[in-house]
């Protein structure tokens, strides 16, 4: 049910498993609508911007959020990227994963995209749109695209693609890490 | 089997995008994507339903270097690829 006058929703379920799903992709379609979309992403905000870290599962996400304690941790798991005033940003959700519900409920101008890979050492490089749009694509969460949308997802990865630098990073897991991305980004 | 003198035309149910000359094509069905280099982008956008497999391998061999008989066996392999994964269709 859909109550237009205050804009929430009220989804009825007869059944107790898929709430969640159904309504991480009724979550997913409205942001996508707003030119963004939902991604398996941990980020990461110090004051004035936020830094994204996007991989599928145990690519290293919550480590990364575990090594990120000093900061505001805005999600381990699903981050919201939506664009606004010209800037994309990103802002945590209720969609968590290892660590619980630790998230500041803020949002933050994204300063870079990472997307990460357990390694032995610290390395990086810069991706081309393509390499990044397709890094984006596969870590989206959405179920069931079909063209129209798929299509309204192609333009709003090419935008963030094109204004976010975005970076393969191989890191390993340790105190370093944030020395070495403020080294980058 | 891809001929030089068939005509292959792009899916209308696939969403694709050229950037940088290179481009990215992704199929909602299967919810699979597709990044194309230079090259391959190239021969995606060629891929309009009028031209023939040997009409698209003489402009290849125009814009890229490389060995022509080389180029055109390249160019009909990668059509096949595009077909065999329900990319393009065959067109009259």
């Amino acid at each position: 049910m859909n109550d237009r006058s205050n804009g929430k929703m009220k989804v009825i379920s007869n059944y107790n498993i898929g709430v969640a799903d159904l309504t991480r992709t009724l979550f997913s379609i409205a942001v996508v609508k707003k030119g963004g979309f939902l991604l398996h992403a941990s980020a990461v905000a110090d004051e004035n911007s936020s830094y994204v870290f996007c991989g599928p599962s145990e690519s290293g996400k919550t480590t990364i959020a575990r090594l990120s304690q000093e900061k505001d941790v805005l999600t381990d798991e699903t981050t919201a990227v939506i664009p606004k005033d010209d800037r994309y940003y990103a802002y945590a959700t209720p969609f968590f994963g290892e660590l619980g519900k630790i998230t500041k409920n803020r949002g933050a101008p994204i300063k870079a995209v990472f997307f990460i890979h357990k390694g032995k050492d610290f390395s990086h490089k810069r991706t081309t749109k393509v390499e990044a749009m397709g890094y984006f694509f596969n870590n989206i969460i959405l179920r069931g695209r079909n063209l129209d949308l798929t299509k309204k997802l192609l333009d709003n990865v090419y935008n963030l693609a094109s204004s976010v630098p975005c970076y393969d990073l191989d890191f390993k897991p340790e105190t370093g890490l944030w020395r070495y991305v403020n080294g980058i980004a | 089997m891809v001929s030089l003198e068939n005509k292959f035309i792009r899916n209308n149910d696939i969403a694709w995008r050229v950037i940088d000359g290179e481009a990215l094509v992704v199929s909602p069905k299967d919810s699979l994507i597709y990044p194309l280099n230079d090259v391959g982008a190239r021969i995606w956008e060629l891929l309009d339903g009028k031209r023939t497999v040997s009409d698209i391998a003489s402009i290849i061999c125009g814009e890229f270097e490389g060995d022509g008989k080389a180029i055109q066996d390249d160019v009909m392999d990668f059509i096949e690829d595009l077909s065999k994964a329900g990319l393009v269709n065959g067109a009259s």
